[in-house]
């Protein structure tokens, strides 16, 4: 069977506004829309100022289905040496009676 | 792992791209998913193109069976509850549009509400509320909007109603087509 997939259900997916509006940002350090990109004319750029940092949007509204898609674009700052991830996508999925599923990306080069 | 050609400040470069499907538990209900991009020490980086997309070759959501009944208009103000729909076997109500033959344009004051019941306990499917800025135009599709599943199951013999209530005037509802789409469950 083909695959078929809904529309994209993030909110200001590519940073297209010129800002991060739709999106939560946990922690310290820097998250802002910045020239560049895979999508349009903007990317996000999010750097930990110490310990850790995140973006964070809730999506809702989604109905049943037996399979989510998720995909996003990724550049590294600076060039990886060590063996650690210090960057990852995660999308939590939550479920109506309080528990939830967790899916983690890692993003490396060497990925 | 694929690499796609990008830009940072107008130079062009090879970006990273990270995709997977992920299972979902469908014996559950699916609330929201939280989507978040994270980043430690040298972590720093660009972020771009996030994406969250869902299956739609699920039955559960296209609605595999579609009924279309026609109904005749309704009065300002004249409240009406009828029946549309029985279940001859156990399944859902995924989502409900309507077609009128002439335009119905929401008011504030003089506003009319429709609303699908699980006649069983009244439990309100979904509702279509005509407040200014809700319009219906006329020989096109409008969706109601979001079912409520916890609603919209019904066992064998359960039915559902179309219930309109007119608040204040209430608003003139040409003939109009109704249209259900369900599935088994």
């Amino acid at each position: 069977m083909a695959e078929l997939y809904s529309a994209n259900n993030v909110t200001n997916p590519s940073a297209e506004t010129g800002t991060v509006t739709g999106w939560i940002k946990d922690g310290a350090g820097t998250l802002q829309a910045v020239a560049g990109g895979t999508d349009g004319s903007y990317c996000f750029y999010l750097s930990p100022s110490s310990g850790l940092i995140r973006m964070r949007q809730e999506i809702s509204g989604i109905v049943s289905t037996p399979e989510l898609f998720l995909s996003v674009d990724y550049l590294p700052e600076y060039d990886q040496i060590d063996t650690n991830v210090n960057a990852k996508l995660t999308a939590r999925i939550n479920y109506s009676d309080g528990s939830y599923d967790e899916a983690v990306l890692p993003v490396r080069r060497d990925t | 792992m694929d690499w796609v050609l990008g830009e940072l400040a107008t130079i062009p470069v090879a970006w990273l791209r990270r995709e997977v499907a992920v299972p979902v538990n469908t014996e559950k209900e699916l609330l929201s998913v939280t989507l978040h991009a994270s980043a430690v020490a040298d972590g720093s980086g660009y972020w771009d193109y996030f994406q969250v997309l869902y299956d739609l070759t699920a039955e559960k959501l296209t609605g595999s069976d579609v009924v279309y009944i026609p109904l005749p208009a309704i009065n300002a103000g004249t409240d009406d509850e009828r029946v549309i729909f029985g279940a001859v076997k156990r399944c859902e109500i995924v989502a409900a549009h309507l077609v009128p033959e002439s335009s119905l344009t929401g008011d504030d004051t003089n506003y009319v509400q429709l609303r699908l019941l699980r006649k069983s306990d009244d439990a309100i499917i979904c509702t279509k509320t005509f407040v200014t800025g809700i319009d219906a135009p006329a020989w096109e599709v409008t969706d109601f909007g979001g079912v409520d599943p916890d609603n919209a199951l019904l066992e064998i013999g359960d039915s559902v109603s179309l219930d309109i209530v007119h608040t204040a005037g209430g608003l003139f509802v040409d003939r109009y087509v109704l249209i259900l789409q369900w599935n088994l469950a």
